[in-house]
């Protein structure tokens, strides 16, 4: 199997009501797929699915490879409150190796040290910081080293740069790009807006109340959409015109 | 025309921080103070609190006697150190015991949910509207009065009020996404409470810590007044404020002093609850 | 119609004093805005925008005191110089306020349609009858298809998108010459975003009033408005028209904020050309 995640006819709800309705996504080896969806349509749910945290009402999620343990990270919309506030940033980052008890502390706070600068973060300054003290996109930063850490098959990404200033967003979804090629990571990025998505996913699927309304790849969903949804979104998405310094 | 214009008044910080500032420094000595002299006391450094000695019968405050001495000549410096020692470990127990119990069932309760949560409320609620000044003070009178019963019982007493706050506590904090990415890490369920919850539940029971304290240390003074604590001799600030009630006109310092100690240490347990409820706004 | 922009900002200085610390905030800010002109104020968080507005208005945030420097004119009137009551009496008249979330603006215990009628009855429309059907009006006019029915619902009834409609209707009733939103449609879904600023054209369209945008969404800003103020650390980096600061940015932080923005138009790009990795944020 060359797909890292397959989603297949996935049914989520509550009592009455449903969230996604047989939900189909495959995410290959290496690849990157974005999910786009507005506030209710279920991308949320989709994420936890995903990670495990919700039962399905019908239909099936299966990940290969990766470490056994850890087969999925996710990196999430606020990034400091999903570092524990009470820990050093070298601790958090070593946190997957000491969860599995993997080496000495000393080889742990190695790893985290290389992971930090890989990230872009200078180990000297940050290792002993407290998540209070950093900003967005350090905290993102952290986030996604601690992810790394874990060596997952597949990294989640749950409006990974919706919380940052726009400068950070670059900078992060950057960072993003540059492990895909460097680290070969498959990753799902879920996302409101279909310019972070074009950047750095090669193929996108539409949610709207639960359902795909639209899949192919990035570059014809934006410049030929089929469905009335995605052709509403694109409409609607602000745009800049095009720069036509440097 | 520009103006340079004030459009409120600067209000000063000044005057609000510094009043706690002056409490709390008063009463952390008063505290220390009281606890280094119960100590001593209870090491036997004060005259024997239950020595009676009829050639020294309600003397007022003096030299020999601070506090003066009652109407069985026993001196009751000696007798209100030793109540407070009596009241430092109900109170100690109270929240040690029970605080301790009542925040592990609480946090327990408000991770695992379903059942477990549904039980745990249940007796939670039920304890909670139960008269525990009476309930304590017939299991008392049942067991017996000694300090490890009294305390105990009023440290089970505790127990639901804890579990409470704590299982509110730990509901807002469960959601955080750090415990989530824990349990994607595969952290044992005592990992997650311990290094994730835990640490920030602490911090927001901090002011009931210290409430229970005043709390444990009045319910003592309330049963023993009544005669449901300490049998006397045995001093105890309670007791010690019964027994001094039939001599209030001739000697109104047997019931004065240790009611002086007993609302001196509440308010600056007070006035530390108070002061850490600010420092952490 | 009058020549005179309809708010004229010049040399603006807002400090904040927060427990004896100063800080300056807006740093000699100087715009000013045509009547039936928008203008867009975009910055990142932090840049000062929403201080900008609060100072304009004279209103100050909660806990910390605010000390303006420079002079502020709208409609003709020195704000600066007003007191309370005259500075709201223009402010009501010559201003309508869109804020972020509406429904901190509206009473979460009161009908919507209740609330709209308070804002009528400052606006001295005389009988409660004709209130309620102007109420009523407005909904329809911005967009609730079953208003009647509509109006006698909660706001937490609402969605965020409609909440917002009834915001800017309510903004709108007066007639205002001044519209200001304070990232009016941050919280919003796209496909929402666009309507409710559809909405904002259509409603200045009917009244001529003149709008004063703050967001953080350039996008936003490109696309609504002729005019543009880029801020920065409280400082304005760049002003002018709309078409001509995007083409031609004159200042670097304008530039790499520009191409730091992912684009659906154009090359794909794989990488975001951002600012020198000097101080990573």
């Amino acid at each position: 199997m060359s797909d890292v995640l397959t989603i297949t006819d996935l049914v989520i709800g509550y009592g009455d009501r449903v969230v996604l309705d047989r939900v189909s996504l495959s995410v290959p080896r290496g690849g990157s797929v974005g999910l786009v969806g507005e506030s209710g349509s279920g991308k949320s749910t989709l994420a936890r699915a995903v990670l495990g945290l919700q039962k399905p009402r019908s239909g099936s999620i299966s990940i290969e490879g990766g470490g056994v343990d850890h087969p999925v990270q996710m990196v999430f919309q606020d990034p400091i409150s999903s570092l524990n506030p009470h820990r050093a940033t070298i601790d958090i980052v070593a946190e997957p190796l000491t969860i599995r008890g993997e080496g000495t502390t000393r080889q742990r706070r190695d790893t985290a040290r290389e992971l930090l600068a890989r990230v872009g973060l200078d180990p000297a300054r940050f290792a002993d910081a407290r998540p209070s003290t950093l900003s967005g996109g350090q905290a993102q930063r952290v986030a996604i080293a601690r992810a790394l850490v874990a060596r997952p098959a597949l990294l989640v990404c749950d409006e990974p740069v919706s919380s940052l200033d726009v400068s950070v967003q670059a900078r992060v979804l950057n960072l993003l790009a540059d492990l895909r090629e460097e680290v070969g990571l498959s990753l799902l990025v879920i996302s409101h807006d279909l310019a972070v998505v074009r950047m750095i996913a090669d193929s996108v699927s539409v949610l709207c109340d639960g359902r795909i309304v639209e899949s192919g790849e990035t570059e014809r969903v934006i410049s030929a959409p089929e469905h009335p949804y995605t052709r509403q979104l694109l409409e609607a998405a602000p745009r800049l015109p095009l720069s036509t310094s440097l | 025309m520009a103006l340079s214009e004030l459009i409120t008044p600067v209000r000063s910080a000044a005057p609000r921080a510094r009043i706690p500032r002056v409490g709390v420094i008063v009463a952390s000595c008063w505290l220390v103070v009281l606890a280094v002299a119960a100590l001593a006391a209870v090491l036997g450094l004060t005259i024997d609190p239950l020595a009676n000695d009829y050639a020294t019968i309600s003397q007022s405050p003096s030299l020999a006697h601070p506090f003066g001495t009652d109407n069985l000549g026993r001196d009751v410096f000696s007798r209100s150190l030793h109540g407070a020692s009596a009241s430092a470990v109900v109170a100690l127990v109270t929240v040690v015991v029970g605080g301790g119990i009542g925040i592990l069932l609480g946090v327990w309760a408000g991770l695992r949910r379903g059942i477990a949560d549904a039980i745990t409320g249940f007796l939670t609620d039920v304890t909670i509207a139960l008269p525990s000044l009476i309930i304590v003070a017939t299991i008392v009178t049942l067991a017996g009065p000694s300090l490890p019963t009294i305390s105990l019982t009023i440290a089970a007493f505790a127990i639901p009020v804890f579990a409470r706050l704590s299982r509110s506590a730990t509901l807002s904090i469960a959601t955080e996404n750090h415990v989530i990415v824990a349990r994607t890490l595969g952290a044992s369920g005592w990992r997650v409470l311990t290094r994730e919850v835990l640490p920030g539940v602490l911090p927001v029971m901090m002011p009931f810590v210290l409430t229970t304290l005043a709390t444990a240390i009045v319910a003592e003074g309330a049963l023993s007044f009544l005669g449901f604590g300490l049998r006397p001799p045995e001093p105890s600030w309670g007791g010690l404020i019964a027994e001094g009630r039939t001599q209030l006109a001739l000697a109104p310092w047997v019931t004065g002093f240790p009611a002086l100690l007993l609302c001196l240490t509440i308010l600056s347990i007070n006035v530390l609850g108070e002061h850490y409820r600010e420092a952490k706004r | 119609m009058s020549e005179t922009p309809i708010l004229e900002v010049r040399d603006l200085t807002v400090t904040v004093v927060k427990h004896r610390a100063e800080r300056t905030v807006v740093e000699g800010v100087t715009f000013s805005l045509a009547r039936g002109g928008s203008l867009g104020i975009v910055g990142e968080s932090g840049a000062g925008k929403s201080m900008l507005i609060r100072a304009i208005l004279g209103v100050h945030p909660p806990g910390v005191s605010m000390r303006v420097a420079g002079s502020v004119r709208l409609d003709g009137h020195d704000m600066l110089a007003l007191r309370g009551r005259e500075r709201r009496r223009v402010l009501a008249e010559s201003v309508g306020m869109i804020h972020q979330d509406p429904l901190r603006s509206l009473n979460p215990t009161i009908r919507v349609g209740e609330q709209l009628t308070e804002v009528l009855a400052f606006a001295r429309i005389a009988t409660r009858r004709e209130r309620s059907r102007r109420a009523v009006e407005l909904m329809g006019s911005v967009g609730f298809r079953s208003a009647e029915s509509e109006s006698r619902r909660y706001p937490h009834e609402l969605s965020g998108g409609q909440r917002q409609r009834i915001g800017i209707g309510a903004a709108a009733l007066t007639e205002p010459a001044l519209l200001i939103g304070d990232e009016p449609t941050t919280a919003l879904d796209v496909t929402v975003q666009k309507k409710v600023l559809d909405l904002m054209d259509a409603t200045r369209a009917r009244t001529g009033s003149s709008m004063l945008l703050v967001t953080h969404d350039l996008g936003v800003a490109a696309e609504r408005c002729d005019q543009l103020l880029v801020m920065r650390a409280g400082a304005v980096v760049e002003a002018g028209r709309t078409a001509e600061v995007l083409a031609h940015p004159a200042h670097q932080y304008t530039r790499s904020l520009l191409d730091s923005i992912p684009r659906l138009d154009g090359p794909r790009l794989r990488r975001l050309r951002t600012a020198a990795d000097g101080a990573l944020s």
